[in-house]
């Protein structure tokens, strides 16, 4: 579904993608993750055509992702950025129902489809409760969850996700990563989310990408990537790595270096 | 629907409502102030003469010809002029993402004065082009002009950026305005006549002038409404706006040069007037929250019913038909009400 193949991307003067190659097929979840720096975020730039590829193809669909006009791109990749700043005081109903542009025909307006992927989308995401409150009284993560209904009102069936709960507290990053995992099984979405927190994409992403200066350093199952040596050589920090007894998932400790730190 | 949708329609049918009002009723009024008496009856007996031809029998060809040629070429000019500015103002603040950006942000004004200030100082001012004084359409030139070296100077790597778009307008202002002050030292005599032009009148201005600004305010405003919902869906910014299918530069251009086109033939006509295009999408957007599709209509029905009173106080205050400048008028009554919204809604402006 989406091949990233010799990938060489970055900014004007600033190389920071080095040949990264990864195939993601239809229905799968997978984790990104890395240090800061690492590319992560210049990857999913470059899978929304924002950036350039310097060298080597993105195809999504067998389609190569400049081919591909505005809107078609965007009834195939929904994204949740990391920017989530509104500059307008919008009802968050009005944000979420943005997401149906790509679909909606300049001269006609809302349809009942619409407006029924609006509905479900907040009602997924639990934010009918917000629709009518303007998204910038609202907090950060009541906002990111408006932002993933509007990604999930954008009906594609690739979702990328860009730190998308990185403001919502532990019940709500549960909640939407389960909704994620409800959605890549019940409706076969395949879902790209990069994020920090090793131990929550440990639980709800089977597949894992590690990057690191710009290149792909581990790609697999999570059982098989998650090693002490892996993430020492990603992150820097000795780590340990444990199941946590009763439900099997396997979760990761840094350990605090606090004899070294400041010798 | 929920009851907040419901109420924000209750609004908008109030507004319009007392808009539709308000507007015809206070052209018609003030179309009966001036130094020549003639009541609001007889103003509505001539307007009405076409449709009514016993209407007008009993008035003099003097008050028809002020009536009709002067003043109500003057109240259309202010209403287009008025709804030009607040429209170009609403769009620039959307593109731009700033609750500072007005019409003039782009340098469309100083170039116009620029032009003018040509105009005036070679003395082309006493020739006419289609019955027509060329200082119009130097003033026109100068603010088309400014606005292309803007976009040239904001073009990074071949993308338009908001950011780099203000700095060259702030750049391309400040090296014409020191051309103007350059020109004005030059020519003492022609002083007051530009400055006079910079500071945005609308004394003696006649139908001609209105239909230079009608073809641009029309079509700008249809390339506009063609891209309202684009303009909701920048303001969650460009990279996002761009993952959601807009082609964020192509539209922000062709905004901005509608804009811009529009602001041009305000400016044009009228001079330098401040604050309409700055406050009425503020007041707007807190009336009617602030969709698009909602907010430009209203913002130009508001932004031409504030510009037409303020025209009025500008050639009535003063005694024996002395004028003061219509921007003078909107900077002394805009400014403090800007100051009021930003005090007391300052979450709203600032969002």
């Amino acid at each position: 579904m989406i091949r990233v193949s010799h990938l060489y991307c970055g900014y004007p003067g600033r190389p920071v993608l080095r040949d990264v190659n990864l195939q993601v097929e239809a229905g799968e979840f997978v984790g990104i993750l890395g240090p800061n720096g690492s590319g992560k975020t210049t990857l999913l730039l470059a899978l929304t055509g924002i950036l350039r590829p310097e060298k080597g193809t993105i195809t999504i669909d067998g389609h190569r992702l400049e081919d591909l006009p505005s809107r078609d791109r965007a009834r195939r990749i929904a994204v949740v950025s990391q920017d989530t700043q509104v500059r307008f005081p919008y009802p968050c109903a009005d944000v979420v129902a943005m997401g149906r542009y790509p679909h909606q025909g300049r001269w006609r307006g809302p349809t009942l489809r619409d407006a029924r992927a609006v509905r479900r989308a907040m009602e997924l995401t639990r934010t009918l409760d917000l629709a009518q409150r303007p998204v910038s009284d609202i907090s950060g993560g009541e906002r990111q969850r408006v932002l993933v209904a509007k990604a999930l009102a954008q009906d594609a069936p690739v979702l990328l996700l860009d730190e998308a709960t990185s403001a919502m507290d532990v019940h709500w990053k549960l909640q939407t990563f389960r909704l994620l995992a409800h959605l890549q099984r019940k409706e076969h979405k395949t879902i790209l989310a990069v994020l920090h927190d090793v131990n929550l994409a440990a639980v709800f992403c089977p597949r894992l990408i590690f990057l690191k200066d710009g290149a792909v350093v581990a790609d697999g199952p999570a059982r098989e990537v998650l090693t002490p040596a892996t993430l020492e050589r990603v992150y820097d920090s000795p780590a340990v790595v444990y199941d946590v007894p009763g439900n099997g998932a396997r979760q990761v400790f840094f350990v605090p270096d606090t004899e070294g730190a400041h010798r | 629907m929920t009851p907040a949708t419901r109420s924000g329609r209750n609004r908008l049918l109030l507004f319009w409502t007392v808009a539709g009002l308000l507007v015809p009723a206070a052209a018609l009024l003030c179309a009966a102030v001036g130094p020549f008496h003639v009541e609001a009856s007889r103003v509505w007996r001539i307007i009405t003469h076409p449709l009514d031809a016993g209407s007008a029998s009993g008035i003099d060809e003097t008050a028809r010809y002020i009536v009709l040629n002067v003043r109500l070429a003057r109240v259309v000019l202010a209403l287009l002029v008025g709804a030009a500015l607040a429209l170009a103002g609403s769009v620039y603040q959307g593109v731009l993402l700033n609750p500072l950006a007005d019409p003039f942000t782009l340098g469309v004004s100083t170039g116009a004065a620029f032009g003018a200030s040509l105009a005036i100082l070679g003395g082309w001012t006493a020739w006419r082009l289609a019955g027509l004084g060329t200082l119009p359409l130097a003033a026109f030139a100068g603010a088309v002009g400014a606005l292309l070296l803007v976009l040239l100077l904001g073009r990074v790597e071949g993308r338009v950026q908001t950011t780099t778009l203000v700095l060259a307008g702030i750049i391309v202002s400040t090296f014409l305005s020191a051309w103007i002050s350059l020109l004005k030292s030059l020519n003492e005599d022609s002083l007051s006549t530009i400055v006079f032009w910079i500071m945005g009148s609308l004394s003696g201005r006649s139908w001609q002038h209105v239909l230079i600004v009608l073809p641009y305010l029309l079509g700008g405003a249809c390339v506009i409404f063609l891209y309202v919902r684009e303009l909701d869906i920048l303001a969650l910014g460009d990279i996002p706006a761009h993952q959601m299918g807009v082609a964020v530069s192509q539209v922000r251009f062709r905004l901005l040069a509608a804009a811009s086109l529009i602001t041009a033939a305000a400016v044009a006509v009228s001079g330098v007037i401040g604050f309409v295009g700055l406050v009425v999408p503020h007041l707007v957007r807190l009336l009617l929250g602030p969709r698009h599709g909602r907010l430009l209509p209203a913002a130009m029905m508001t932004g031409a019913l504030l510009t037409l009173l303020s025209d009025t106080l500008a050639r009535s205050l003063l005694p024996h038909g002395q004028e003061i400048p219509l921007g003078v008028v909107t900077a002394i009554l805009g400014a403090p009400f800007f100051c009021y919204l930003l005090l007391h809604k300052k979450r709203a402006v600032l969002a």
